[in-house]
This record gives structure tokens, C-alpha cells and sequence, in this order.
């Protein structure tokens, strides 16, 4: 659900076109996949060469990709909701047109491209860059003994 | 082929049970599948690290030494989750000669953003490395010690971790 309305929200005109047939559906999931790729691409390799506004468009679609819509909580959901549900037409559409590869293509590559970005932010995010050079530390100056309690702990919380 | 030896950093448990306090404190049922998910996650670890689906290698944290162990990241979709919540992650390092797995640390996404910062710890990291360092030589000086770091007697043992 969220894939679609991730989807359906990048540009509604385009899925109002879609389900009064004025374009090719194939053509548009296609597209799509190519979208996905490119902006995974972008997002891995270019971060750093893309404006602050693009950074946050990219951002927000992945956030969208997994998360799913609240339509209920707030006035914005609300107004999303219409838009959402055609996008859902849409893809019924194509299930039952047997577009079934395509739209496994397409929500991968949506999923890929939303842990991309969340990779990238995880990178940027220097708190959280520290913390992990703290747990590295810590693990490394760890006795044998300590060693054996942290296994011995992990294993008894697992057992509770 | 023998299987990698499964160590726990001391955060590991604590990062475990946090995540288990701020996602199942009320839902038992998920709490039992979240333990089921990271049993399922020392066994495929301890099978072999590198063939694990949506795991990558992962730059060391700044500021950390060349060392032989991998830094890596694997995902880990939060049972009855979803969102940015449901996006498990761990981290791990990997030693490919000593075949030695050492859990880190689980989190979620939206749990660490914006998460207050920590003093850095390059000048920590320094002296680990230095007593590191210090241990080798001190094995290479004392043929009594002379096993690898990794090396423990128990190691078969490890298999049933999963």
C-alpha cells in the first residue's frame, strides 16, 4: 500500500491519465522502474552533487515508499486519499492484465531504492556515525570473559 | 566447511532489549517473533556471513584504524512492523580468516534520527588498537599464547547458536 500511494502521490495527473486511459499503463510502470533505478543510482554514488532540494525530495519519497499512508490523521491524508485509491486502480489493473514481472520490478526496485536512501542518510548522519564507532570500540576491548557473559546473556534473553 | 563463531559486543543485549522495550513492551506475541527473527540471524551468520540476502559491507566508522575485521550492515524487517520503525538494522563486524562474527548493535531507523550525539571516540578506538596491538605481541612473546585471538576451544559448539 504504501508503494502505490508513494507512487500515486509523485504525480497525480499522470494517474488521472492513466485511468481514463489517455496513456499506455505499461509504458508508465516501465518508466517507473527506470525512475527507481535512477534515483538509486543517484542517491548511492552522487549524494553529494544533488541540491539540498533534491536531497529532501528523495528523502520524502523513501520515507513514503516505507511508511505506510495515515490517511485518517490529518487533513493532508485526507486529501491524499482520492489520489491514492486511483493509483490502486491502477495496479489492480495491471494485475489482472497479467503485468505481474513488471510490478514485482517495480516494487523492488522501489524498496531498493528507499533503503539506498536510508543508507545514504544513515552515512550523513554523524551522531549515528559515532555511535557506531563507539559499539566497535567497546566490542573490541572486550575480555574473553566479557565475551562469554554477552553470549551467555544474549542467549538467556532470548530463552525469557 | 566450518561454521563462523557468533561473538556479542556488550551492546548487543542492551540494543536488543531496547528495541524489544520500544516495540513489543505490550504485544508478547511480537516480542517472541522479534527473538525468533535474531535466532534465525546467528544461524545464518554463523552458516556464512557473505551469503546472507540484505547484507552489504559498510565504510568503517570514521575515524576507525585499518584493522582485519569488516564492518557490515544487515537489514532486518521488524516483525509486525512497518515503516520507518519496522526497518531493523545490524551491525556487525567480520573477520574472514579467523571466521569470527561479532553482533554489535540492532536499531531502527527512526529510533537513532536525531539521536542525541555521543562523545567521539577516535581517542578510545586509538587505545583499543594500542592494547591490541600490545596482546600480539605479548602472544608472540609467550608460545603459551601464541593461538589466534579468535581461536577458542569451545568454537564447534557455536553451531547450535541458531
Amino acid at each position: 500500500m504504501a508503494d502505490i500511494a508513494a507512487l500515486a502521490l509523485m504525480n497525480p495527473p499522470r494517474i488521472r491519465d492513466l485511468v481514463q486511459g489517455r496513456q499506455g499503463r505499461t509504458q508508465w510502470l516501465r518508466e517507473q522502474i527506470r525512475l527507481y533505478r535512477h534515483w538509486t543510482v543517484e542517491a548511492r554514488d552522487h549524494w553529494e552533487d544533488l541540491t539540498p532540494e533534491q536531497q529532501d525530495f528523495l528523502k520524502q519519497l523513501a520515507y513514503r515508499i516505507l511508511s505506510p499512508p495515515r490517511f485518517f490523521l490529518s487533513l493532508a491524508g485526507l486529501r491524499d486519499l482520492p489520489i491514492v485509491l486511483l493509483g490502486t486502480v491502477v495496479i489492480l489493473r495491471s494485475v489482472l492484465a497479467g503485468e505481474l514481472d513488471l510490478l514485482g520490478e517495480l516494487i523492488t526496485g522501489g524498496q531498493t531504492f528507499a533503503q539506498t536512501v536510508l543508507d545514504v542518510v544513515e552515512q550523513q548522519d554523524k551522531d549515528l556515525q559515532q555511535q557506531f564507532a563507539t559499539v566497535v570500540a567497546q566490542a573490541l576491548k572486550q575480555t574473553d570473559e566479557e565475551r562469554a557473559q554477552a553470549k551467555a546473556a544474549f542467549h538467556a534473553w532470548l530463552s525469557n | 566447511m566450518p561454521g563462523y563463531q557468533i561473538e556479542f559486543g556488550p551492546d548487543f543485549i542492551k540494543s536488543c532489549e531496547r528495541v524489544e522495550k520500544s516495540h513489543y513492551r505490550k504485544n508478547p506475541k511480537g516480542a517472541k517473533e522479534f527473538k525468533i527473527a535474531l535466532q534465525q540471524v546467528v544461524a545464518d551468520l554463523s552458516g556464512d556471513p557473505f551469503q546472507i540476502p540484505r547484507t552489504r559491507q559498510e565504510p568503517s566508522p570514521h575515524g576507525t584504524p585499518e584493522s582485519s575485521w569488516e564492518f557490515r550492515k544487515m537489514e532486518l524487517p521488524l516483525p509486525r512492523y512497518s515503516g520507518a520503525a519496522g526497518c531493523g538494522r545490524i551491525i556487525y563486524l567480520v573477520n574472514r580468516v579467523e571466521q569470527r562474527v561479532w553482533l554489535l548493535w540492532i536499531y531502527t531507523h527512526k529510533e537513532e534520527k536525531g539521536r542525541p550525539c555521543d562523545k567521539t571516540l577516535l581517542e578510545l578506538i586509538m587505545q583499543v588498537l594500542e592494547q591490541e596491538k600490545k596482546e600480539a605481541t605479548a602472544r608472540s612473546l609467550d608460545p603459551d599464547k601464541a593461538q589466534a585471538p579468535g581461536h577458542h576451544e569451545d568454537a564447534p559448539d557455536d553451531k547450535d547458536d541458531g
